[in-house]
């Protein structure tokens, strides 16, 4: 290609990036502009080195006209912690776990998560600059996760306790829950699962779990210790749980222990994703307000 | 750590002239200049300006109002010519009168601090 010709590539370029009723007009000032300040004697590499100097073409037809953004810059952050947020709750492929899905299916699932994400955030975007008296900012009450209210923490206890219930001695628990509808018979763990190495781990870490949560309340504050525990307790009971759920058999009887399984890998999903929130919310921490009334705990 | 500092430096001095680039374009726009010659004329007493910053400023001047423009040959190519408006005179005497009182205050805040 002779100068010339780098020329008017470089031109149709950036002119390609701008509002078509722009386009003829910027490329005949570029045009006359740049013939001028490269010069007709100029070299091919002598030109591409002046045009590489002058910008790429999309930065310089961001500098004649402010481009549009699908997704908003200011988003990017509230866009990322969405994917990830949904991505958490696409289901395992790992198929030995009851509810489970294929490799396939998972990347379906993520790439279709991700393209309601950008069709929500282009969406918001667009209606956040045709109306933007809609999206001003609005305080709102800022929360104390440091503080511990009963009436939060008892139903709390009372659905641990109860977990740790029906855990131990399923038969009785469930018989008496359904009225005497399920025979005690059926819910007999296995052997196996009832040997130390397997069902007793997830039953010594929910009373821990108990007992935090009732120090936690009658103390009235998380400290960072606890914070901490409470975290690594909450991630030690979905990994149990995870691994009862894809390894071997919990009931002897086969519908059971379909169930079971079902069951523990609900709650450990639950309690692996109430870790990682927490986890996140101590990553990005802000430390509450300093008051008299209140000591303020890292 | 020197390298960190003088890039730092060359930073800031570019904001600080990105600040003033309107005031200084408009300034030498009393008259007809086109882009080329207006750029070595900024150039020549001071204050250069990148081709790839300038150009499009002077369109964005103009969408705003600031600058009026027209294409002409003279001795040479077709050139775009870009001037003053009417609404761009009255925004340069405000600014450069708001320019000459922002000076004396910063002068002033200088003072005081190497005082």
């Amino acid at each position: 290609m002779n100068a010339r010709e780098i020329i008017e590539s470089y031109i149709v370029d950036v002119a390609a990036q701008l509002p078509r009723r722009q386009r003829a007009d910027v490329a005949a000032e570029l045009r006359s502009l740049l013939g001028e300040e490269i010069g007709a004697s100029a070299t091919a590499d002598e030109t591409l080195a002046r045009l590489r100097a002058f910008g790429r073409p999309a930065e310089v037809a961001a500098r004649y006209h402010t481009p549009y953004a699908v997704i908003d810059p200011v988003d990017t952050h509230n866009f990322v912690l969405a994917l990830i947020a949904g991505a958490l709750l696409i289901p395992s492929t790992n198929q030995r776990l009851p509810f489970s899905i294929d490799h396939n299916t998972a990347a379906l699932w993520f790439l279709a998560w991700l393209g309601v994400l950008v069709i929500l955030f282009a969406l918001k975007s667009w209606a956040a600059r045709r109306w933007p008296q809609y999206f001003q900012w609005k305080p709102s009450k800022v929360r104390d996760y440091d503080r511990v209210r009963a009436i939060e923490q008892l139903p709390l206890i009372a659905i641990l306790v109860f977990y740790e219930t029906v855990y131990l001695v399923p038969g009785p628990a469930i018989h008496l829950l359904t009225g005497g509808r399920v025979d005690q018979g059926v819910l007999t763990y296995t052997a196996d699962f009832a040997s130390p190495l397997r069902m007793w781990w997830f039953a010594a870490i929910v009373p821990m779990l108990v007992v935090l949560e009732a120090m936690a309340m009658v103390r009235g504050r998380w400290t960072r210790l606890t914070r901490t525990i409470e975290i690594t307790l909450f991630l030690l009971a979905g990994t149990q749980l995870g691994w009862h759920a894809s390894y071997g058999s919990i009931f002897m009887n086969a519908q059971a222990d379909y169930g079971a399984r079902m069951a523990f890998q609900l709650v450990g999903a639950a309690c692996i994703l109430t870790a990682l929130y927490k986890i996140y919310r101590e990553w990005g921490r802000i430390p509450p307000v300093v008051t008299t009334t209140t000591p303020v705990t890292r | 750590m020197q390298k960190a500092h003088s890039d730092l430096a060359a930073k800031l001095e570019q904001e600080l002239r990105r600040g003033v680039l309107m005031l200084a374009v408009l300034s030498q726009l009393k008259d007809n200049q086109y882009g080329y010659s207006l750029r070595h004329a900024l150039d020549a007493k001071g204050m250069p300006i990148e081709e790839g910053t300038l150009y499009p400023l002077l369109r964005r001047m103009e969408e705003q109002g600031l600058l009026q423009s027209e294409w002409k040959i003279e001795d040479g190519p077709p050139r775009r010519y870009y001037r003053r408006s009417k609404d761009g005179e009255r925004i340069y005497r405000d600014l450069a009168e708001q320019w000459r009182a922002l000076v004396g205050t910063v002068e002033g805040l200088m003072e005081e601090s190497t005082s």
